[in-house]
This record gives structure tokens, C-alpha cells and sequence, in this order.
């Protein structure tokens, strides 16, 4: 496994928790269960300043929405690439919970999605080995024109052909 | 029509650059079937019965005439010298090479074309009245509209993975043309009281297994929040809709488990969070779109050109034509002509590339270069004048394309079914050709009026049977292709799906059933009722009776 | 006693093929080689898929077939119409109907009957 996060391979530095599994004594950063998150989150976050939290698919995040400045990372889960939900919950986490913090993609997830996931929040993705960080750059650029208003920083079509603009009339 | 900027241009060639290396690494065997599946049909290219059929879109069902001679080039370089069109106003070519695909799509793109988002779990091509723009009954021209939703799902990055495919349809006029009621999302234009024009959104529509009528959730919802107001819908569904169940997955099943009211909550809540956060369009880019839709340059003429009306009399089959074939436009003097795709005895829906030629040509003609393509499988000269029906009757005639069916009991629908399609159960295509003959011949001694004959070759309901005024289904009864008949179905905005008449028949006996079904409702017909009025008035009772006896 | 065949498609036009003697894919059924017995069968369709991906042949799979007066046939017409081809016309020539309401019928008969 490696981890994609802007980009470029980074450390991971998480270790994701099975629910049953202890926290460790010397663990700096961990990733557990919405769950787990719900009844023993607190608890987990004073012996911890780096917790993450695992959503799954049919997990919206609304359950951990009043937490988020607690939460430094949210993990969503792809159990197959064809579940598409996960591409809503970082859009709501980002752009109607206003989240800033890492949201990783994990799971089962194919090149062509790359870009989608971007598009929609997503600044980090586990993938099965190294290799895989060149294919997340050429799934970036292949396209350059872009047609809806996401929170990534790509201009939308809607406003690149009006560059002359100005903000009020944009709505920005 | 809308014309691609440099910006659309450049999207379109990146996606054909991408599919091309996605072929290529297909034939190198870098990539696994499981892998490019998904890829390829997100290019609308599907793995048939006997070959590839690549299923291209037309936006809104509306094309120049330099794309359809550009879709004729595709069907004689690359295919069999045809094209079908299809219920979705799109094209299907049904012997694509797959390594040939890459250079269609790179022909499409050069007229502005793609098959993007043509399957797949995601936002499908925009269908919409097909007199769009030119009906003298509409509110409003749908098809600015209808662009915009089109350029807004294009490779939409949160709706690529739906749990099931999603079907828009949009009308601008009072009579519904568009089955707008059987969508995912419909969409009416409407003037509210205080003069604006906006939408009424309907959700929920659909055929298949489960066929519904959709339901109302937004009366009026002004221009300007379309996108959002879309947006808030799609989200909901996305994270709601069923994905343990394929048959369960469209947005109908979710609707219908919820209940509108709290479906319409669950929207109008998402939509409160969203609708301020620019995903709607700014006036300047709507206006950039409107200024495409503007008319042609029309002439001011008579509402009554002497000489057509002249010709209607003395020419009795060109009457007969105008008739059927042509409906009134808005504008005085011009009209509105539709090209029958349904010869009796031919293939619903097939164009052969001299065919396209011949209409392109025409459309130059006498129609400001501009061809439809309706969702009963037709073609739509939208702008004639009738002053010129005439002379395009007369070059319709040479070329078999003049048929005065439109409407009628030939006019019948027909998926692929089982000749091409591997999801079929059985054939369409042979059946509705039968069909289409009987009729003929009761239709030479008898009015029958205007009824809608569709056929599906399997449950999928591409072919519309659910809201045929007499649908078939074909279905694999125990090795044999059967045909199921309902009646009473409409894709009107008197929506209704039909009702299963009884035991399925098999295909010899299908074609007689539906001649007892006519000649009861001649029997029981009152002054010149429609086969689906009398229907309503009567029931699936007296129907029953002379199929099956009173037993 | 259920013979059975393996078929796929042909991944560079999509046709139909099926699985004959030597590791060869032919476009004709009769050159199919017949499994009697599921064993003989599965094993059968176990070489085809492994010749598969190299062969540039997608998703085989088993078919039921029967013999009639030495020609080999589907059991089910689905399958009988993919080794035959549509039963309809589908080319572009003589599609011009010689009037406005008839157009040769390229429909039934032959096909159906021979089902």
C-alpha cells in the first residue's frame, strides 16, 4: 500500500484500527470507525491529536459533522469502484461542512476516477503500490476544460469564457 | 443550434485522446475486459450478440445537417452503411471495429459530436421535445435549457458512479411530446401568475420492471437555480438510492419508498445548503447560450400559402401526407415536417447513409440546415415553409422517406431486441415488421385513427411498451419467444402505463392478437375516437372477451 | 446426456466465436469442439479462457447444444441467433421501398422457421 496525499507519495503516518483492536500505548495517529468514533471518540482524542475517521459508503457525514474540528482526517471507503458515494460525502464535507482537514479515498478505486475524486475534496488516496503516484499525475492532466463549479481549484467553463467578468456579476 | 466554442472543442478531443490510449492499451493487453469494460461504456461502446454497437448522442435530438452527413460518413466507412436511431433521439451503429472506434469518435468530434455518458450509471443524453423552438404551442424554447443540463452532467465528477442510469427530459411546451412523465427527472416549462418563466420538476418517472409516472416536487423553480436545484436531487439520490438491488436502484424506487413529500424535504434541504454556492450558471454564460437558440432568419409570410392548400386538394396523397406528417409552427407560413424512419414492412428506426445524405441535403433546402430526431424514432424538418412542402414531399417520395404514417399504427417503436441486443429476450425487430404490414392492410379499409404501437424485445422497455396505446413485450417462455400485450398506455402528458391484457402469445399468433384487439375497438369505437380514449371508456373487459373467450 | 460447446467474442470486432481443436477460435460452429458431460466441460471451457486472453477473445462461456443430422445446434435461440447472425436485413441496398408504403419485407419466414 502507499498514499498519494497532494499529489505526490507521502508517509502515512495513520494506522487504521479494527474496531476490537486496542488503541496502541505509543500510537501518534489512528483512523477508526465512525462507530467507534461515536461512543469512544473523545476518550480516543485526549490521547490523541491526530484521529481519523472511517466512513463508510451508506455513512453519511452528517454522524460526525458536529466533530470535524476534531477530526484531522476523514477516510471514505470504496468497497467497489461502481459505488459512487463516497464522491457526495467529500463534497458535503468540504463544501457544506466547510472541512479542511485530509480526506482520503480508500478502497477499490480505478485510474479514471482519479480526477472525479479530486474534483469532488478528495486531497489523498491509498493505493495498492508506488507506481500508481505517476498514474494520479496523468489522470490529472488529461483533461483541461472542466464544465461544473466544484470546490477544487479549476476554473469552470461558466466563468473561464467570461474573463473580463467581475465578481458581482459571477456571484463570487 | 448551439455551436462548440474553442473550449468544448478542446474538451472533446482530450476525451477522444483518452479513449484512444484506453483501446490501445486494451489490444496490447495491458488492460483486462473487467478493466476496460467500464471504460468503453463510458463511451457508449457495448459488446452485442454478434459485434460492438457504439450508441452516439445527439443532444436534445437535434443535429445539423453537416453532422448528420458526418453520422452518414461514420455509418459507410466504419459500419454496415446504417444507422438506427433510438427511443433516447440517439444513434446506434451496430458493427463498430473496435479499433476503429477512436477514429469514429475523432470524425464526431470534428462536427461537434461525442458519445460520451451514452451508458453507463450516470447522467444519459438530454432528450426533449422534438419540436423544440418551432411548436406554435410552447412557452418557451426548451432546448437553451436542455444545453445547459447537457454541459453540466458532461463528465460530472460526483454523478459518474449513480446507482443506476439517470434519464433527463425537458418540454417547453403545453402538449408533451418528450414522455416527459416517464424520467428520472421531467422537466415543464411554466409561466407562473406573475408572468416569469420557469420549471415545473417533476421526478421519478421510468419504465422497465417497474414502470411510474413521475411526481410533481418543485411547482415553479425560477431559471436561475436550475443547476443547484438539479444538483440537490442528484445528491440525495446518489447518497440514498438503492445500490444492493439493481432492478430497485433508480430514482423511482427511492421516491416511491420515501414518499414525494419527503423526498421533496430531503431536496429542499440539500438545496438550502447549496443554492447560494455558485453552482448556477451567471447570466452572462446563460446569455452566451441563449444567443444560439436565437430563430432563423424567417421570412414574413401568410398564415394560408394559397398554392399548398391548392396542392393538398388536388394531390390527394400529398394531403394525406400533410395530414399525418405535418404539424403547425409557430411562425405563419412555415411548418413543421416529420419524416417517417417507419416504411411498412421496414426496421423502425433505420437510416442507410444515402438516406442521412438525402435528408442532410434536404435540410439545406428547405429547413435552414437543421434536422430533429424524435424519440419515436423519426426525423423533423422543423422549419419548411409551406410554400416548399411540396417540392420536399415530392424529393421525400424518390427516396422512400415520405411515408404518411406519422402517428398512426405503423408508426410503431421497436428496440433492437433480440437481433443485436444481448439483453433482450426477443426479437423486436421481426414482429413489429409483421405488425407493421397487417396494419397496413386493415389501415387500406378501415380508420383506425391515431394510436402508439410500441414493442420491447425485454423488460428494459427500450422500445416504450408500457406507454404504447398497445404494447408487447417480448419475453422466454420456456424457450420460446412470446410477446405479452397491454393496453391503454400513453407517454402524453396524460401519462399512463398500460395494463397486461392476459397470457403472452407466441410470435405467430402475436400478430392476429393484435388485429382481434383492432377490430373490437372498431366494433365498440364511438364517432372517431382514438384506440386509447375508447379504451379508457371501455376497459380491458370486451378486449379480454375476443381474445381469450368468456371462460 | 447435455453437450455443450464454448463460445465468446472476438475482441477486436466483437464476433462470435467458438472453441475448436488446438487451441483455435473459429467464427463456425461446426468447427466447435463438443464436451458430453459436465466435467469434460468445465475442463473444456477452463482452456478456452486460459487461450482467451492471449487468443484476443472475450468472456467465453458454455452453450448447450444438440446434434441434428451431423450439424451441431444451440438449444436456446438466443443462441441460435448469434451463430447465425440477425434474422433481419442489415445492409443498406434495395432498403428503398418501390412506393411510399412498401418496402420489401426482409422479415421472417426462412429464419424463424428454421428455429
Amino acid at each position: 500500500m502507499a498514499l498519494i496525499k497532494d499529489g505526490k507519495l507521502a508517509d502515512d503516518l495513520y494506522v487504521t484500527l479494527a474496531d476490537d483492536v486496542d488503541l496502541p500505548v505509543d500510537c501518534q495517529a489512528v483512523i477508526i470507525s465512525a462507530e467507534r468514533w461515536l461512543t469512544e471518540g473523545a476518550a480516543i482524542a485526549k490521547q490523541s491529536d491526530q484521529v481519523g475517521v472511517l466512513l463508510q459508503p451508506g455513512q453519511s457525514p452528517d454522524l460526525i459533522a458536529d466533530d470535524l474540528d476534531k477530526i484531522s482526517v476523514v477516510a471514505v471507503n470504496f468497497p467497489v469502484f461502481s459505488d459512487g458515494r463516497g464522491f457526495s460525502h467529500a463534497r458535503r464535507l468540504r463544501e457544506n461542512f466547510g472541512y479542511a482537514g485530509e480526506i482520503r479515498a480508500t478502497g477499490h478505486l480505478i485510474r479514471d476516477q482519479y480526477l472525479f475524486l479530486h474534483r469532488c475534496g478528495f486531497n489523498a488516496i491509498e493505493v495498492a503500490d508506488e507506481a500508481m503516484a505517476k498514474q494520479w499525475q496523468v489522470a490529472m492532466d488529461e483533461f483541461s476544460m472542466f464544465y461544473q463549479n466544484t470546490v477544487d481549484d479549476r476554473m469552470p467553463l461558466m466563468r473561464a469564457r467570461h474573463p473580463n467578468m467581475d465578481s458581482a456579476e459571477t456571484g463570487q | 443550434m448551439y455551436r462548440y466554442d474553442e473550449f468544448d472543442h478542446a474538451f472533446v478531443n482530450q476525451r477522444v485522446t483518452q479513449f484512444r490510449d484506453q483501446v490501445d492499451r486494451r489490444l496490447d493487453g495491458e488492460l483486462t475486459e473487467d478493466e476496460f469494460k467500464p471504460l468503453r461504456l463510458m463511451n457508449g461502446l457495448y459488446l452485442q450478440l454478434h459485434a460492438y454497437m457504439l450508441r452516439v448522442a445527439i443532444p436534445y435530438g437535434v443535429l445539423s445537417s453537416s453532422q448528420l452527413r458526418q453520422l452518414a460518413h461514420i455509418a459507410r466507412t466504419y459500419d454496415k452503411d446504417y444507422g438506427h436511431f433510438t427511443t433516447r433521439q440517439n444513434i446506434q451503429y451496430n458493427w463498430p471495429k473496435l479499433k476503429d472506434v477512436p477514429d469514429i469518435l475523432r470524425d464526431l468530434a470534428a462536427v461537434e459530436m461525442h458519445a460520451i455518458q451514452t451508458s453507463g450509471n450516470c447522467i444519459r443524453n438530454v432528450t426533449a421535445d422534438h419540436y423544440a423552438g418551432v411548436a406554435a404551442d410552447e412557452i418557451e424554447d426548451p432546448r437553451v435549457y436542455c444545453e445547459i443540463i447537457r454541459q453540466w452532467s458532461t463528465l460530472h465528477p460526483e454523478f459518474a458512479f449513480l446507482p443506476r442510469k439517470f434519464k433527463f427530459a425537458v418540454s417547453g411546451a403545453h402538449q408533451d411530446r418528450a414522455a416527459v412523465k416517464l424520467h428520472d427527472i421531467g422537466i415543464y416549462m411554466r409561466r407562473n401568475d406573475d408572468g416569469e418563466i420557469g420549471f415545473e420538476i417533476l421526478v421519478g418517472g421510468g419504465q422497465g420492471r417497474t414502470p411510474m409516472i413521475a411526481q410533481t416536487i418543485c411547482e415553479f423553480l425560477p431559471k436561475q437555480h436550475l443547476l443547484s436545484y438539479l444538483e440537490a436531487i442528484l445528491r440525495v439520490y446518489n447518497e440514498s438510492g438503492r445500490r444492493d438491488n439493481k432492478y430497485k436502484a433508480r430514482i423511482k424506487i427511492l421516491l416511491y419508498a420515501t414518499g414525494v413529500d419527503e423526498f421533496r424535504r430531503m431536496v429542499e434541504t440539500e438545496w438550502e445548503q447549496i443554492k447560494d454556492r455558485n453552482y448556477d450558471l451567471p447570466d452572462v454564460e446563460m446569455q452566451r447560450i441563449l444567443t444560439y437558440f436565437a430563430p432563423p432568419n424567417y421570412e414574413t409570410l401568410d398564415g394560408t400559402q394559397r398554392d399548398f392548400e391548392v396542392r393538398k386538394f388536388e394531390d390527394r396523397e400529398f394531403g394525406t401526407w400533410v395530414k399525418h406528417n405535418v404539424a403547425g409552427h409557430k411562425k405563419p407560413g412555415y411548418a413543421i415536417a416529420n419524416i417517417s424512419l417507419k416504411p411498412v414492412g421496414g426496421i423502425p428506426g433505420d437510416a442507410t447513409s444515402e438516406q442521412m445524405d438525402y435528408v442532410a441535403d434536404l435540410a439545406d433546402q428547405y429547413s435552414f440546415g437543421e434536422i430533429r430526431v424524435s424519440h419515436r424514432q423519426n426525423l423533423v424538418l422543423p422549419d419548411v415553409k409551406q410554400s416548399d412542402l411540396y417540392d420536399l414531399y415530392k424529393a421525400l417520395c424518390r427516396h422512400g422517406l415520405a411515408v404518411p404514417n406519422h402517428g398512426t399504427a405503423t408508426d410503431i417503436i421497436a428496440c433492437p431486441g433480440l437481433d443485436y441486443c444481448s439483453l433482450a429476450n426477443a426479437r423486436s425487430i421481426p414482429v413489429s415488421q409483421r405488425l407493421s404490414e397487417r396494419l397496413h392492410e386493415i389501415r387500406a379499409s378501415h380508420d383506425i385513427g391515431d394510436m402508439h404501437l410500441n414493442i420491447s424485445g425485454c423488460i428494459n422497455a427500450c422500445g416504450h411498451h408500457h406507454v404504447g396505446a398497445i404494447g408487447i413485450l417480448g419475453v422466454d417462455r420456456r424457450g420460446e419467444e412470446y410477446y405479452q400485450i397491454t393496453l391503454g398506455g400513453s407517454a402524453f402528458e396524460d401519462a399512463s402505463i398500460g395494463d397486461i391484457i392476459g397470457p403472452a402469445f407466441s410470435s405467430d399468433a402475436v400478430v392476429d392478437a393484435v388485429e382481434t384487439i383492432i377490430t373490437t375497438f372498431l366494433g365498440l369505437r364511438e364517432n372517431d375516437e382514438r384506440f386509447i380514449d375508447t379504451y379508457r371508456r371501455i376497459g380491458l373487459k370486451p378486449f379480454k372477451e375476443t381474445l381469450y373467450g368468456t371462460d | 446426456m447435455t453437450l455443450q460447446i464454448v463460445t465468446a467474442n472476438r475482441l477486436t470486432d466483437g464476433a462470435v466465436v467458438y472453441y475448436g481443436a488446438d487451441h483455435t477460435w473459429s467464427q463456425w460452429i461446426a468447427d466447435a469442439v463438443v464436451s458430453d458431460g459436465s466435467s469434460d466441460a468445465g475442463s473444456t471451457l477452463a482452456l478456452a479462457k486460459a487461450d482467451a486472453f492471449t487468443n484476443g477473445i472475450v468472456e467465453p462461456y458454455l452453450v448447450d447444444v444438440y446434434r441434428e443430422a451431423q450439424t451441431i445446434k444451440p438449444v436456446r435461440y438466443r443462441e441460435a441467433i448469434r451463430a447465425r447472425g440477425p434474422s433481419i436485413y442489415t445492409g443498406s441496398k434495395h432498403r428503398m421501398p418501390v412506393s411510399n408504403t412498401a418496402v420489401q419485407s426482409t422479415a421472417t419466414t426462412a429464419f424463424q422457421n428454421g428455429l
